[in-house]
C-alpha cells in the first residue's frame, strides 16, 4: 500500500475578486521508501500540494479531495489526531532554516521539543537522541551546536539541524520543500547528500519539491511535473529525460543549460507561466505549446496512466515519437 | 553584562549632568523671581530686597550659582526650600514613599492587565479581541484627571468602597488608599500596552517558526507560551518600560487629584511658588528614574533576546 495517496486534491484561497484556485485536482501516490520529485515553475502548486498533506494551507483555504496517509484521510482528522500524525508520521524540511527556528531559543530546545513536547519522550532520552542525530548529520562540534542560537550558525549548519529534527522521529514521510535553495552551491550538495543518506537509512518516503530538474533526477525515484496547479506528467527520471511525453516537460528539459554543448542563447519556453486560477477549459499549457491544436482547448484533459508513468496531453499518442527526439525549438522553427 | 551596566551608568551620569544644567537654567528663564515670592506682594524697601538677594546668593553670576548648587547636589545637599525652610533632601525623602507605592502599584496594574489582556486578545481573537481593542481605545482616550474624578465619584462617593484622599499607612491601608489613584494612573498606559501586546502576539502567531512548530506536532499551548508569547515580549518590554518611566511624571496629576502627598504634588506646589531648590531636585530625580528604568529595560531585553549583545564585541 502507498504511504501517501493524493486523490483529486483541489485547493482555492479566498480573494476579494472571488476564490482563487491554486490546485486543480492533484493525484499522486508515494510508495514506501520511495522518493518522489515534484518539479515545476514557481506558483505551479508544488509547495501548496505539500501543505495540504501537512494541513498547513493558508487560513480560509478551501480544500477538496482526499489525502490518504497509510490509508487514513489526513483531511478528516480531529485536532488531537492531526497533532499525533504531525508528530509521528510526517516531517517537513522547509526552504529557509533560519525562519524555521525560533531565533530566541537554542538549537537543543528546537531538537528536543520535537521529541519531548510533540511525541512525549522524556527530556533526557530526547537530549541524547538529539546529540546522536547531530553527529549523524555531520556536525563536528555537537556541544557547541546544541548550545548555539540560530543566529550563531551558518545556513548549512542550520539546515542540517532541521534535517536532524525531521528524521528524529523516523517519520513515514518526509516533505522537503526546496531544502537547498537558500544555501550556497557547495553547501547544497553536502546537505542534499546528508538528507538522502538519512532518508535511505531509515527507509522513509519523501516528496521532494524543487524547480531543479537535475537535482530531482539525481535524488528521486520518480518525478512529477506540475504546471498551473496540476500534474502534467509523472515518470522515472531516466524515461523523463530520454522520452518526455508532455510538451511542457520537453521544453523544460530543453531550457536547461547543457554541461557539454555551448548554446549561444538558452532556449526559453515562450509566453509566461499561467496561474492555476487563470486556466480556462482544456489544456493549461495550450497557449504556450508549439504543438497545440484547436482541439487542445476543449474539455478536461485527463491524466492518462500507463504503467508507472502518466501524462496529461490531448495529443499524447501522436506526439510520443516526436517529443522523444525533436526539441521544442525545432518544432517552432 | 557588567561592563554594559557600568557604561550605561556612566552615560546616565552624563545625562543627569546635562539635564541638571537645563533644569537649573529653565527656572531662570521662567517669568517671576524668587524674591518677589518671598516678599509675597508686600512693599519692602530696596534694602530688604537686596539683603534677601544677598542671602540666597541671587546676585551671583548664573554659572557660579549653578556650580554652587551642583557641588551641593553631589555632596548630597540639595539645598533648602525657599518657602518652608526645610532641607530639600529630607522633604523629598518624606514624599518619596507615596510616589513609589503609587507608581509601583500602577506599574503592576499595567503589566498584569495590559500584557494579559493583549496576550489573550492576540491568541484567542474573536469577541475577546474586539472587547480588548474597544476597551483600550476608551482607556487611552479618557484623560487621567477625568478618570480620577470619575473613579472617585463612582467608587468613593457613591459606592463608598475606597477612601477619597490620603495615602494611608501600613500595607493594606496603603493599598486601599492607592487603588483608585493607581487605576487612574495606569489606565492610559495599560491601554497602550494591551494594544501593542495584541499586535505583537498576532504578528508572532503568523511567523514561520510558529507554523513549523505546530506542523511538528508541538501542542498549541506549548507553542503559544514558548514561541508566540515569549517572542512577542520583545516589543512589549520596550513599551512597558517607557510607560513605567513616564508614570513618575504622570503621577503629578493623579497625586494632585487625589490630594496625595507625593513627589508630584510637591513639584506642582514648588513650581507655583517658584521654590527653585525643590523644583530642581524633583526634576533631577525624575530624570534619574527615567534613566534607571530604561537601563533595566535594556538589560531585560538582552535577557530575552540572545541576539542582543550587551557591551559590544566581547559580551
Amino acid at each position: 500500500m502507498s504511504v501517501l495517496e493524493l486523490d483529486d486534491v483541489r485547493l482555492a484561497v479566498p480573494h476579494p475578486s472571488g476564490d482563487r484556485t491554486l490546485l486543480r485536482g492533484v493525484s499522486l501516490s508515494v510508495a514506501p521508501g520511495e522518493a518522489l520529485g515534484l518539479v515545476g515553475e514557481s506558483g505551479s502548486g508544488k509547495s501548496m500540494t505539500l501543505r495540504t498533506v501537512l494541513r498547513t494551507e493558508p487560513r480560509g483555504a478551501h480544500v477538496a479531495g482526499r489525502v490518504l496517509l497509510d490509508g487514513r484521510d489526513v483531511r478528516g482528522l480531529g485536532p488531537a489526531e492531526l497533532r499525533r500524525v504531525r508528530a509521528e508520521s510526517l516531517a517537513m524540511i522547509s526552504q529557509d532554516p533560519r525562519a524555521a527556528l525560533n531565533p530566541l531559543l537554542r538549537v537543543s530546545r528546537f531538537l528536543v521539543e520535537g521529541l519531548c513536547d510533540a511525541r512525549g519522550d522524556d527530556e533526557r532520552t530526547a537530549t541524547r537522541r538529539a546529540r546522536d542525530l547531530l553527529a549523524q548529520v555531520g556536525i563536528a562540534d555537537v556541544d557547541r551546536c546544541m548550545n548555539s542560537y540560530p543566529h550563531q550558525l551558518s545556513g548549512g549548519m542550520l539546515q542540517r539541524v532541521v534535517i536532524a529534527a525531521a528524521v528524529a522521529g523516523s517519520p513515514r514521510l518526509l516533505l522537503a520543500d526546496e531544502p537547498t535553495t537558500a544555501l550556497d552551491v557547495t553547501t547544497q550538495s553536502e546537505v542534499m547528500a546528508i538528507l538522502d543518506e538519512q532518508r535511505r537509512e531509515r527507509g522513509m518516503s519523501m516528496i521532494f519539491v524543487t524547480h531543479d530538474l537535475e537535482l530531482a533526477s539525481a535524488v528521486c525515484d520518480r518525478i512529477a511535473v506540475m504546471y498551473a496547479g496540476e500534474i502534467v506528467e509523472i515518470s522515472t527520471p531516466e524515461r523523463l529525460h530520454a522520452a518526455p511525453r508532455h510538451p511542457y516537460t520537453r521544453l523544460l528539459l530543453d531550457s536547461r543549460p547543457s554541461l557539454t554543448a555551448r548554446a549561444p542563447v538558452l532556449p526559453v519556453i515562450p509566453g509566461r507561466p499561467v496561474a492555476a486560477y487563470e486556466v480556462g477549459g482544456g489544456c493549461a499549457f495550450a497557449g504556450r505549446c508549439p504543438w497545440s491544436e484547436p482541439g487542445c482547448t476543449d474539455g478536461e484533459i485527463p491524466l492518462v496512466r500507463d504503467g508507472d508513468r502518466a501524462v496529461r496531453c490531448a495529443r499524447e499518442e501522436e506526439l510520443a515519437g516526436e517529443l522523444a527526439h525533436a526539441t521544442g525549438t525545432e518544432a517552432t522553427a | 553584562m557588567q561592563r554594559f551596566v557600568i557604561r550605561r551608568l556612566g552615560a546616565l551620569a552624563v545625562t543627569l549632568l546635562f539635564s541638571s544644567f537645563v533644569i537649573y537654567g529653565a527656572m531662570y528663564l521662567a517669568p517671576g523671581t524668587p524674591e518677589s515670592f518671598l516678599v509675597q506682594g508686600r512693599t519692602v524697601s530696596p534694602e530688604v530686597l537686596a539683603s534677601i538677594r544677598a542671602q540666597y546668593g541671587l546676585d551671583d553670576p548664573f554659572l557660579l550659582r549653578y556650580w554652587h548648587w551642583l557641588t551641593g547636589v553631589l555632596t548630597g545637599d540639595l539645598g533648602e526650600s525657599l518657602t518652608t525652610r526645610q532641607d530639600v533632601a529630607s522633604l523629598l525623602a518624606s514624599r518619596i514613599p507615596t510616589t513609589v507605592w503609587l507608581t509601583a502599584y500602577a506599574a503592576l496594574l499595567i503589566v498584569v492587565f495590559g500584557v494579559v489582556a493583549g496576550v489573550v486578545a492576540g491568541l484567542r481573537g474573536g469577541l475577546l479581541d474586539t472587547a480588548v481593542l474597544l476597551g483600550s481605545s476608551v482607556g487611552f482616550a479618557v484623560p487621567t484627571f477625568f478618570a480620577a474624578l470619575l473613579l472617585m465619584s463612582v467608587f468613593s462617593v457613591t459606592l463608598g468602597w475606597f477612601p477619597v484622599f490620603g495615602a494611608g499607612s501600613g500595607f493594606s491601608d496603603r493599598i486601599l488608599h492607592l487603588t483608585l489613584p493607581a487605576v487612574a494612573l495606569a489606565l492610559p498606559a495599560a491601554a497602550v500596552v494591551a494594544r501593542i501586546t495584541r499586535t505583537a502576539v498576532v504578528e508572532e502567531r503568523d511567523t514561520e517558526h510558529v507554523s513549523v512548530a505546530l506542523a511538528r506536532g508541538v501542542p498549541w499551548r506549548t507553542v503559544a507560551r514558548r514561541h508566540i508569547v515569549r517572542n512577542a515580549m520583545l516589543p512589549v518590554t520596550t513599551i512597558v518600560g517607557v510607560n513605567i518611566a513616564a508614570l513618575v511624571a504622570g503621577a503629578t496629576v493623579v497625586e494632585h487629584a487625589f490630594t496625595l502627598d507625593g513627589v508630584g504634588a510637591l513639584l506642582i506646589n514648588a513650581v507655583q511658588q517658584k521654590d527653585f531648590a525643590v523644583v530642581q531636585a524633583v526634576a533631577l530625580v525624575l530624570v534619574a528614574v527615567f534613566g534607571v528604568v530604561n537601563l533595566v529595560i535594556d538589560v531585560l531585553y538582552a535577557v530575552i533576546d540572545p541576539r542582543v549583545q550587551l557591551g559590544g564585541e566581547s559580551a
